[in-house]
């Protein structure tokens, strides 16, 4: 069932580049925010220009030991960070900071679920580390010329490891998700996949059902979806078995994975590029972290999302799904519980954000939840409202709609009560003025009333109908139906 | 009175073959071979170019012999020293706050480029 | 008194009594360093950049806003970025690098008034031990002209010995601030590493490099280092002293008023009593050339007569200072010099087939030959397989050789020797043989391995060429050993001598 021929076993790690959401980058003061022009991000330092040195940012240090307290990893008491040397245009200083025998974060677990069945990943470590530049082609290949803009190079990464534990494809994409969602939920990442924020890598290796001898590995990059990690692993699985059946041998070597194709293919092997010639970077100390710092961050730790999810079991009585739906990021978690304590009664909070909301942000993209328009106050007025019968469903999902893509500030601040007044959106519930609409539907539609007596039980959905219409649609459809059965017996 | 002393020590020594002399004749090893200087050329991004390989190599084996009598000290437990302070007291990294204290300084930063336009640094096409 | 050979603080009177102004002062200076071209001190004078500096210095005076510094001239070694003028680091990669950003010790002497001169020749990127190795031809040393000024900052030291800067500012990885100190005569000081700011000084050996000044004397350094030293957030090496076991000593911007202050206090009869002077065997072995260590003996002599106790001890690891700095040090530098790669600044080849091709043949065309052997080196002995041989072993024995230090400090206040084996030599003579240049080394590295600090004091002439004494001292007691240094230069005259230098 999960892909993986009969008689192979896939052997898989993945190391993941998060790019952690600093102001400022890991070792200079320039900012960090995507989609700047060109170079203008990058300072002396970014630059490595003749003379500048390092300084460690605190932010990048705390998000690494939020990362390992997360997971239940050791945070290191005294880690050291080295120059990878290595050249490539996009690499300023013709090293890269990173830290090599004595990571910040080591071991911890993430626990997947796949096919209903739950299994711990182990980790190796996490380490920080800075980011390169780009290299951009675009436009320029005519020119025979590449263009280098630095303002990526220093974004603090946090590069974690895990072991060679997974089998197959969806434990892998499991793993990423799981990853994903934890350094998200504790806001040291924004995952955003399409910038580069979480960056997957993964090392694939075969091997025949029983052989005790793991299978030379190849590692795959250049993976930006969830989807295409799932495809890639499975591509690259089916290309070493093949490989092998046909008598051919695996090479170890990175593979970039060209989502056009639905292929991986052999990167240009750089020569010696395997000898990188680590050494503690004698421009910074040993990084140490006290007890007491770890503690404090601790302290300042939000509630992890598996915490979380059985507190809304227990504190809002919501079902085991309902509580996992809600937990799926932070700010789902977070908009939830803020609807609640304006007054929304959990459970419909919790069948309105699965429901109505979920469908209007397009059922993918849990990050939009962070910039919808409806204050968590509007949505338990709302709510409000509906149970207090003021409001149709109908009216509500209009309101609610109507808040969630207003395009100017006033609409989005305006109240719901005021809004439900403007769009005429008040439900009658007085039976007296019901009845009247009812008598002077029934006046006029003597015929289906004649049908109805005849029989013909469509023609009472015809009077319901009759009856909405003459209401403007404001009628509460329960007391028609109620109020039109009476009269007609 | 110390004086004489050390002038005696100096005397000496200088009688016997001058130590230069002696770590250079202690270790006599062909460290390098010119592959090697051909891979550290690579590694390196230096060219050597054939003809001048050889007297490279001999160079850096110069270079080696001297520092081959590192590997007969016994530094067993002996921790590498990466800040000199360190060998006094512990030294550890400090930290700066988060904040952006940067601006834009393209233009500066980039005032000795080889080559660039439109605010990127031209180079030959990086292939991957 | 000629301007030439004043002291700092007569400059000082002199700019303050109104008898010269800034302005005039650098214009003196720079027609000296004009008519003394021959000597390739300097490499960048540009005149209207020192003037205007020279002018905003007056207008200091003028409105009563007055530093020990201010309006007094200095030049800096070629390895300090300097916004206005070129910093070449001695090389063909960076012959026409402006920095965007003054280096920190640059940017404090001129907030503290002094007047800039230019850019003082150095051996490539710091790598020499005769300032042949600079890009931009050799620095002749001013006592005779045929010989070396030392290195790395020959050019510093030379510029100072031949009165064409009062002061200037120059590096020391392995001995480049003390040895062309003693072979021209003058007073240089490297403090104890972590004192002064790294950034901004283009980078050779990180865990070694260490600036400091030049000057006539003792009392001179003193003043300087008050102005250049301190902490810098920026270089996450540098110590701030108040956090550390060593917090009680005198340090900057306290040195010059201690030196002062002990000049005042201490005795007529034997200014030295009560200080331990330690005196290592190693330091005076085969390989010391006889008429150094006649004037270094006589030094020490002179301390003795004069109330102090001469300790011998050891300091048995000296000779292993040569293979673990030749390992260490180039393995920083490989590293550190991977940054010029023709991308985004210096040299890059005209002619190239493709990315790989066009770093290769910059770098290879940028670098000369000293610079490549070591970057060779450097990579060999980082490189897989070899690494914990050679640079963790290195390392530690570096380590063993710091101890050792901290052991022969709790017998002696200061240590005491030679500063190099010999005089200056002649331009050329060692050239041929790189690793013969580095066993001119071996008084000097382990003091920087150590990261102690440690000066070089005029003690006398070997012939016509001036001799240094070293004075080594414990982590961050520069305060006492300036004094020390100054309360010497009180009773000898050696650093007042110099050479004649034809306009």
């Amino acid at each position: 069932m999960n892909g993986v021929p009969a008689g192979w076993e896939v052997v898989i790690g993945l190391e993941t580049h998060a790019q952690l959401s600093t102001a400022s980058k890991i070792f200079s003061g320039s900012k960090t925010t995507y989609g700047a022009a060109p170079n203008t991000q990058a300072n002396a330092v970014d630059m490595a220009l003749p003379g500048t040195l390092p300084v460690l940012n605190r932010g990048a240090v705390e998000a690494a030991i939020q990362f390992g307290l997360a997971i239940g990893a050791t945070i290191a008491p005294r880690s050291v960070f080295a120059r990878k040397n290595y050249f490539y245009p996009d690499l300023p200083k013709g090293y890269q900071i990173s830290q090599f025998e004595l990571p910040v974060v080591v071991g911890g677990t993430i626990p997947i679920v796949v096919d209903g069945v739950e299994k711990p990943v182990q980790l190796t470590r996490a380490h920080l580390e800075e980011d390169a530049g780009k290299s951009l082609h675009e436009g320029l290949d005519s020119m025979g010329v590449s263009g280098i803009d630095l303002n990526r190079a220093g974004t603090p990464l946090l590069e974690i490891v895990t072991e060679p534990v997974m089998r197959s494809a969806q434990e892998a994409v499991a793993y990423a998700k799981a990853l994903h969602g934890i350094v998200t939920w504790i806001g040291i990442c924004d995952g955003n996949m399409q910038e580069g924020s979480f960056r997957c890598d993964a090392n694939v290796s075969v091997r025949r059902a029983g052989d005790p001898k793991l299978g030379t590995r190849c590692e795959i990059k250049n993976v930006n979806s969830f989807r295409f990690l799932e495809r890639a692993i499975e591509f690259e699985i089916r290309r070493q078995i093949e490989l092998i059946e046909d008598g051919g041998r695996v090479v170890q070597e990175t593979r970039l994975y060209d989502a056009d194709r639905d292929e991986t293919r052999s990167m240009r092997s750089k020569e010696d590029s395997m000898d990188y010639r680590y050494f503690p970077d004698p421009d910074l100390l040993p990084l140490v972290i006290s007890a007491a710092q770890i503690e404090a961050i601790k302290a300042t730790m939000p509630e992890l999302q598996k915490a979380t999810e059985t507190r809304f079991m227990h504190e809002y009585k919501l079902s085991e799904y309902d509580a996992h739906v809600l937990t799926q990021s932070k700010a789902l978690a977070n908009y939830f519980e803020a609807c609640v304590n304006e007054g929304g009664q959990p459970k419909r909070v919790a069948n309105w954000i699965a429901g109505p909301l979920s469908a209007l942000l397009n059922g993918d993209d849990e990050l939009s939840i962070k910039n919808i328009h409806v204050a968590p106050a509007q949505l338990a007025q709302i709510l409000i409202a509906r149970e207090k019968e003021l409001i149709s469903q109908k009216g509500a999902l209009e309101l609610f709609e109507v808040i969630f893509l207003a395009e100017d500030e006033s609409a989005r601040n305006s109240s719901v009560e005021a809004l439900i007044k403007e769009r005429g959106l008040e439900q009658i519930s007085d039976s007296a003025a019901i009845e009247k609409i009812i008598d002077e539907v029934l006046a006029a539609n003597q015929k289906s009333v004649g049908e109805f007596k005849s029989g013909k039980e469509k023609a009472f959905q015809s009077l319901v109908g009759q009856v909405m219409k003459a209401s403007t649609g404001k009628a509460n459809p329960a007391q028609v139906n109620a109020l039109l059965t009476a009269k007609l017996s | 009175m110390l004086l004489a002393c050390l002038f005696a020590v100096f005397n000496r020594f200088s009688r016997e073959a001058t130590f230069f002399t002696t770590i250079r004749k202690e270790f006599r090893f062909m460290h390098l071979s010119l592959d090697d200087i051909q891979r550290l050329s690579r590694l390196a991004r230096i060219n050597v170019a054939p003809a001048e390989s050889p007297q490279i190599q001999n160079e850096l084996n110069a270079v080696f012999n001297l520092v081959e009598q590192l590997k007969a000290v016994d530094t067993n437990g002996i921790e590498p020293l990466c800040h000199p302070i360190a060998a006094i007291e512990e030294m550890t990294l400090r930290l700066r706050l988060d904040v952006v204290t940067e601006s834009d300084q393209r233009e500066a930063n980039m005032g000795n480029a080889p080559q660039q336009e439109n605010g990127l640094f031209f180079v030959p096409k990086v292939l991957e | 008194m000629t301007f030439a050979a004043a002291s700092l603080k007569q400059l000082r009177a002199a700019l303050d009594s109104r008898q010269v102004s800034a302005v005039e002062l650098a214009e003196h200076f720079l027609n000296r360093a004009e008519a003394a071209h021959d000597l390739n001190t300097f490499l960048h004078i540009d005149r209207g950049l020192t003037l205007a500096e020279a002018r905003a210095a007056d207008a200091r005076i003028a409105s009563g806003d007055v530093g020990a510094l201010t309006g007094i001239p200095v030049a800096h070694k070629d390895i300090f970025v300097t916004q206005g003028w070129r910093s070449t680091a001695g090389s063909n990669m960076l012959a026409n690098y402006v920095s965007p950003f003054d280096a920190t010790v640059v940017e404090k002497l001129k907030s503290a008034g002094m007047v800039s001169l230019g850019k003082l020749n150095c051996d490539e990127f710091a790598m020499g031990s005769s300032n042949e190795n600079s890009a931009f031809g050799p620095v002749k040393n001013p006592w005779d002209k045929s010989k070396i000024p030392g290195g790395s900052s020959g050019g510093s030291a030379a510029a100072v010995a031949a009165g064409l800067t009062p002061a200037s500012t120059g590096t020391d990885t392995g001995g480049s601030l003390r040895q062309p100190a003693s072979m021209c005569g003058i007073t240089a000081i490297k403090p104890t590493y972590g004192t002064v700011s790294r950034y901004g000084m283009i980078a050779f050996a990180s865990s070694l490099d260490q600036g400091g000044p030049m000057a006539k004397s003792a009392e001179d350094c003193a003043i300087l280092l008050d102005a250049m030293a301190g902490f810098d957030e920026r270089d996450s090496t540098s110590v701030d002293v108040s956090t550390t076991s060593r917090k009680g000593l005198v340090t900057a911007p306290n040195l010059a008023a201690f030196v002062e202050q002990h000049a005042r206090n201490a005795s007529t009869g034997g200014v030295f009593q009560g200080i331990r002077i330690g005196i290592p065997k190693e330091f005076f072995a085969a390989g010391l050339s006889a008429d150094v260590a006649q004037h270094v003996n006589l030094a020490i002599a002179e301390f003795e007569k004069q109330g102090a106790a001469i300790i011998e001890l050891s300091l048995p690891r000296t000779q292993l200072s040569i293979p673990a700095y030749y390992v260490i040090a180039p393995a920083e530098a490989s590293s550190n010099l991977s940054r010029f790669d023709g991308v985004r600044y210096g040299h890059r080849a005209v002619e190239y087939n493709n990315l790989g091709d066009m770093i290769a043949k910059s770098r290879s065309e940028g670098f000369g030959a000293e610079v490549k052997r070591r970057i060779l080196v450097g990579a060999y002995v980082l490189s897989h397989g070899y690494y914990d041989a050679y640079y963790l072993q290195a390392q530690k024995v570096r380590r063993l050789i710091a101890l050792d230090f901290q052991d022969a400090f709790t017998k002696c206040d200061f240590i005491m020797g030679p500063v190099a084996p010999t005089t200056a030599w002649k331009m050329g003579e060692k050239s041929a043989d790189p690793v013969a240049m580095y066993l001119e080394d071996i008084f000097t590295l382990g003091v920087s391995l150590a990261g102690l600090p440690g000066m070089s004091v005029p003690c006398g002439f070997a012939g016509d060429m001036p001799v240094g004494l070293q004075i080594i001292g414990n982590y961050f007691d520069e305060g006492r050993m300036l004094a020390t240094a100054h309360q010497y230069q009180c009773i000898t005259d050696w650093h007042k001598r110099t050479p004649e230098v034809s306009p």
